[in-house]
């Protein structure tokens, strides 16, 4: 069961992420002025970004979650872990579409072999993995265990991923150099209030999940005493 | 015992299980050359010698598999896992074990894919053959270092054999990398400054997947 308060509290981030997601919406769209070269495209930037920082926060979380999993065994953590990879995932899906979306009418072409566009790739089909390890073991503290090792050594991958890319890319010629961008100060507020919008959705959907997860748990396990009493 | 003499009864334990006919080898063998004919193939390596180190890597590294898979489902298929866990040994030295015996299958595969693929490609290292033979010891640990930890998590799941590739390569990318570019620098088709950056690249992902994995192993073999 999930306790009232702990519910409330959930509810009430929910309607946090509802209300800035508007304001970052808003201010994305109608506040800040269009960028002088990229022109009305550049938006896209605002979500892209910000569901890349989310992104790395929930890998980050799936890590921490799992190392404090195996010292404790405490079954939330393991939950904790789950949630954030699955949203995670979707964050990295949101950065892999609106990326290709916005380099299109700016590079002139959907992908490139850039090194932070390919880690991106890969970090996609690590936790792909990661899910896949979860859907494949059915016993409870098997599957806790498990997903635990790889969230830590995929984490740990990731840095290494992205060296060995960019060595990569060092050799290979670079057709397509990403330009840099100079940022107004409205861009910078926009771009930040769309980061925390997306941080407190983040924060919901992954305590929801969570919890919805932990009551699935609560159920199955009802069910099998119910199977022996009967 | 000491610990690399606790390693080595492992390890012998899975060469003579091999050695009694599970074919396991034989079986990698046949793949990476059928890989290697396909990917030939698929790329005109005739034209395109670009290609060459790719191919060769790509069919080592998906015949490897195969003898990874079955590093610890035949222990689940004939409880030969209970045995080894409680053996008196670190869970480590399980770990070290394994892996010996992952690589010395994989250095069997490589010996008899690298010179037919060698005489296919019409290519080869020349003089530079020892700095090809170190890339090969460093980049298959690597390959197999990661891959029997993963193969030891994917046996405990419901067809493991079909989730072992699928968390395995993406886990691989840098070693697949540095495999491939430093055997570009030993075929001549770069130059060798390359090569060291990759081959001190991928000894610091050997040590990184060899210290994690060992620390970790007695985790994945709880039951």
């Amino acid at each position: 069961m999930v306790p009232r308060g702990w519910w409330l509290l959930r509810r009430t981030i929910g309607i946090a992420a509802f209300v800035l997601l508007i304001l970052a919406q808003l201010a994305a769209f109608l506040y800040v002025p269009p960028e002088r070269t990229m022109g009305d495209v550049q938006r896209i930037f605002y979500f892209h970004v910000a569901s890349a920082w989310n992104a790395f926060l929930a890998f980050f979380v799936v890590f921490l979650a799992g190392v404090l999993y195996l010292f404790s065994r405490r079954r939330p953590l393991d939950s904790l872990a789950a949630a954030s990879a699955e949203v995670g995932v979707v964050f990295t899906t949101i950065v892999l579409v609106t990326g290709p979306l916005w380099a299109k009418p700016v590079w002139n072409t959907y992908w490139t072999w850039d090194v932070r566009l390919t880690t991106t790739l890969i970090l996609w089909f690590i936790y792909v993995a990661y899910l896949a390890i979860r859907a494949a073991v059915d016993e409870p503290d098997q599957r806790a265990r498990l997903s635990s090792i790889f969230g830590i050594l995929g984490f740990i991958d990731v840095p290494v991923v992205f060296f060995s890319i960019r060595w990569w890319r060092s050799i290979h010629p670079v057709l397509i150099e990403p330009g840099s961008m100079n940022m107004s100060g409205p861009m910078v507020a926009t771009l930040i209030l769309s980061v925390v919008a997306f941080t407190v959705l983040y924060v919901y959907l992954t305590l929801y999940v969570r919890d919805w997860m932990e009551i699935k748990e609560e159920l199955s396990e009802a069910k099998d005493r119910l199977r022996w009493t009967m | 015992m000491g610990f690399w003499q606790q390693v080595w009864v492992v390890s012998w334990k899975d060469l003579r299980a091999e050695a009694r006919g599970h074919a396991a080898t034989a079986n990698m063998v046949a793949f990476a050359l059928i890989i290697v004919v396909i990917l030939s193939f698929a790329f005109d390596a005739a034209v395109s010698r670009a290609v060459l180190p790719g191919m060769l890597w790509a069919a080592v590294f998906f015949a490897g598999t195969l003898g990874l898979n079955r590093s610890f489902a035949a222990e689940h298929a004939e409880g030969g896992l209970v045995g080894l866990l409680v053996a008196p040994v670190d869970r480590a030295v399980i770990f070290a074990g394994k892996l010996a015996a992952n690589l010395i299958f994989m250095f069997i595969v490589e010996a008899v894919t690298i010179p037919v693929f060698c005489l296919l490609g019409n290519a080869g290292p020349g003089p530079a053959w020892p700095w090809f033979g170190l890339l090969v010891v460093v980049g298959t640990l690597g390959f197999s270092a990661a891959g029997t930890v993963l193969a030891a998590i994917a046996s405990h799941a419901r067809s493991g054999e079909m989730l072992l590739p699928v968390i395995l390569f993406p886990v691989l990318v840098p070693v697949i990398i540095g495999c491939v570019q430093a055997t570009r620098s030993v075929l001549g088709l770069a130059g060798m400054g390359p090569y060291w950056t990759w081959l001190w690249f991928m000894v610091a992902y050997d040590l990184l997947f060899i210290a994690v994995p060992a620390l970790l192993f007695e985790y994945v073999l709880e039951s």
